[in-house]
């Protein structure tokens, strides 16, 4: 009897495993979207497209006269745009694609990319691109490329930078932005005393190293692997640097301490509340304005560079992270074309500018020109663009980052050295490289 | 027909027909829903599954690479610490508040309602709130400081974090197995204790020789869901603490939700799944056999 019952539920098992397989089975390998129809008569079918609120104020509205146009260009194609929440993203995209309930559109950014790309979820684009390839900024195609093919159509870009909170630089009577880590680190002092933290440094594991250390390696002239990818490089002098700078700022107590820690929260963010004087690496879109601290209460300044005060170190520039936003089609859709007719017009370079310029962001092709005036928030930031860097990107990155944070946590946390706790991030590291 | 008939009696006359039809729409839920996924994530860890549906035979490969990897130990380790401080936490609390809320005071019922409340609170919600609490400039520290103690690295010391989560984990979970060991404690005959006292027991004599038997059915059950709940840890550390600091509390749970939901490793994921279900049954048993035994 006992035997029979396993047998059962053996059996109930590899029944739900078959069915949570699903039917599709691309082969890892995905698939290639071919041209668009110059005839928008001849493209027919329906597209579902996910997308995040970019912005949480205008997301859900502004998709719907964009989809009206479009659907007057295309009679015979019907678009769902469905605003899903940023939160958990992951898990529901990887839901619906092992249910066979993915859309056939979904927005992502450069590191979901590679895990996507490397098990055959999404299309190969590259055809989309081809005939004005040189309008994109190339490295916004080379965010969203894995292997070098293109699985993505960048639809926005985006760069962190310096954000200073001018009431609290004018209490501390801070007349000029720092230029270096010297320079904050000669400001952190005036800020403390009156009131303010110098900075914020968010370094609980779940974060990206991408707004957190990685821009203070890069300004220190550094980079997170060697060229061809398969060692640590991060555990060179300038990242070194890098720790140190930020293990002063915390030990003279000019960075929350909770922010060491724990994830921040909305509401009790120390940024949000007004209580922090600079963002080393900021953007304004993705400011929450509160009443304590409005939007108008920001100024934007480039990067800051590795030095002393007054002065930048050898092989130090001001640089930052960048991201691209893109649009990518599942190797699932069954209306390919559709697909590829609905993201060749929303990355189109008129639909992009007003896209971008209602987002605060700024566009992909060089042809959208400047959104910005110069001198808004937005406009200083669009002007840095030059500035940023996206960075690794491999399929591996996401995992190098779950293994080098503890030990970045840790040396700001008193537990271990700069140099110690780079050390044995990189050993942790190259071990997670050699696997494979 | 006649042999359908006769069954058909059967099941009427001995009540069987009824229990079958209230049983089985549960049993068949529980099925598809507990039993099938639990049995697909077992035959998961021996392959390597991706989302789009490819699936390849991969044995023990997953185990191997599990057993060798020093982030699956700490996550047991974080786990085992977890569950040690945790469950006898929970259960004492629980047992404190059931003897409390056992008393006849005026009032009582909403005493019993208002430490229900965190139960029915959710764990985001509640571990926001205690993210708060334990905050640098929070009040917790703030009492400390009050009585001249100074300030607790709540959550950013890594000998503190699990005592620290162990304690919000109390505070959400008490409420829950206070009213399983107050219908325990209600449903011990009086006359038990009042015999007990008339030969002279003393409080504590009559708690530990007459009332802790009688509620070992409650506690055996109070103790098997906090150990499993303690094995599962994942909400509050997931909000608080992200792991850290550093990996000082990157449970099990955590490390399956890492490796399959951010790095696409279903298979690994998985295998550790097998791993953690192998534990909690193994603990189970354990503990069911300790308390038949004590029971005899």
């Amino acid at each position: 009897m006992r035997i029979r019952t396993a047998a059962t539920l053996l059996a109930a098992g590899v029944v739900t495993l078959t069915a949570a397989c699903g039917a599709v089975n691309v082969g890892g390998s995905g698939s290639t979207v071919g041209a668009v129809p110059a005839n928008p008569a001849k493209v027919s079918g329906t597209v579902t497209m996910w997308i995040y609120p970019i912005d949480p104020t205008r997301e859900q509205a502004d998709w719907a006269p964009r989809v009206a146009a479009f659907e007057r260009k295309y009679p015979h194609v019907k678009v769902n745009v469905v605003v899903q929440p940023w939160a958990n993203r992951d898990e529901q995209l990887q839901t619906a694609i092992a249910g066979g309930k993915a859309p056939d559109v979904v927005y992502m950014i450069p590191d979901q990319i590679p895990g996507y790309a490397s098990n055959g979820s999404l299309a190969d684009v590259s055809s989309l691109v081809a005939s004005d390839k040189s309008d994109f900024r190339p490295d916004a195609l080379k965010a969203l490329s894995y292997g070098g093919k293109l699985y993505g159509v960048p639809l926005l870009t985006q760069v962190t930078t310096l954000l200073a909170n001018k009431k609290a630089m004018k209490a501390a009577g801070i007349s000029r932005a720092p230029k270096t880590w010297g320079d904050l680190l000669a400001d952190a002092p005036k800020l403390k005393r009156a009131g303010y933290y110098a900075t914020e440094y968010d370094a609980d594991p779940t974060q990206t190293l991408n707004e957190t250390f990685y821009p203070l390696l890069w300004q220190a002239g550094g980079q997170v692997l060697t060229p061809d990818g398969t060692k640590a490089a991060f555990d060179s002098a300038a990242g070194v640097a890098a720790l140190t700078f930020l293990t002063k700022l915390v030990n003279g107590g000019y960075v929350p301490r909770d922010s060491l820690t724990t994830p921040p929260q909305p509401d009790t963010d120390p940024i949000e509340q007004g209580k922090v004087g600079f963002v080393m690496a900021g953007d304004v879109a993705a400011l929450i304005p509160t009443k304590a601290m409005p939007l108008s209460g920001w100024a934007v300044y480039p990067p800051l560079s590795a030095g002393s005060a007054g002065s930048a170190g050898p092989g130090a520039k001001p640089v930052s992270y960048g991201t691209v936003g893109g649009l990518s089609i599942l190797s699932g859709s069954k209306d390919k074309t559709a697909a590829a007719a609905w993201v060749n017009w929303v990355t189109s370079t008129g639909q992009m500018k007003s896209y971008d310029k209602s987002h605060h962001y700024f566009p992909a092709r060089s042809s959208a020109g400047t959104l910005f005036p110069r001198s808004t928030l937005e406009g200083k930031e669009e002007r840095l663009l030059p500035d940023m860097t996206i960075g690794s990107i491999g399929l591996k990155s996401r995992q190098l980052m779950g293994v080098i944070s503890p030990h970045i946590q840790a040396a700001l946390l008193g537990q271990a050295t700069p140099r110690q706790a780079l050390s044995a991030a990189a050993s942790a590291a190259d071990n997670l490289l050699s696997r494979g | 027909m006649t042999r359908l008939r006769k069954a058909r009696d059967r099941l009427r006359k001995n009540g069987t027909g009824i229990t079958l039809v209230f049983i089985i729409p549960y049993t068949v839920l529980f099925v598809v829903f507990r039993i099938g996924p639990a049995v697909a994530g077992l035959l998961l860890g021996f392959s390597n599954y991706q989302i789009t549906g490819v699936v390849s035979w991969a044995g023990l490969a997953n185990f191997r690479s599990l057993f060798t990897d020093p982030l699956f130990w700490n996550a047991l380790r974080v786990t085992v610490i977890y569950t040690v401080i945790a469950v006898p936490l929970t259960v004492v609390v629980s047992l404190g508040m059931a003897q409390l809320c056992a008393r006849s005071i005026r009032g009582i019922k909403v005493y019993r309602a208002l430490y229900f409340l965190p139960v029915i609170t959710s764990l985001v919600t509640s571990s926001v709130i205690w993210q708060w609490i334990y905050s640098y400039n929070g009040p917790a520290n703030w009492f400390f400081g009050a009585i001249g103690l100074g300030a607790v690295p709540w959550l950013s010391s890594n000998a503190m974090v699990l005592p620290s989560l162990s304690l919000m984990s109390v505070w959400t979970r008490f409420g829950f197995d206070m009213l399983i060991l107050l219908a325990g404690l209600l449903a011990i005959p009086k006359e038990y204790t009042e015999a007990a006292m008339i030969d002279g027991a003393s409080a504590w004599a009559r708690f530990t020789r007459v009332t802790l038997p009688q509620l070992k059915p409650a506690l055996f059950f109070v103790v098997i869901l906090e150990v499993i709940q303690s094995f599962q840890v994942f909400d509050i550390i997931y909000v608080m603490t992200g792991g850290g600091p550093g990996q000082s509390s990157y449970s099990l749970v955590y490390l399956i939700y890492d490796q399959g939901f951010r790095y696409f490793d279903f298979g690994y994921a998985s295998a550790a799944g097998v791993v953690l279900f192998a534990i909690t049954l193994v603990v189970s048993l354990w503990q069911r056999r300790v308390f038949r035994e004590d029971a005899r």
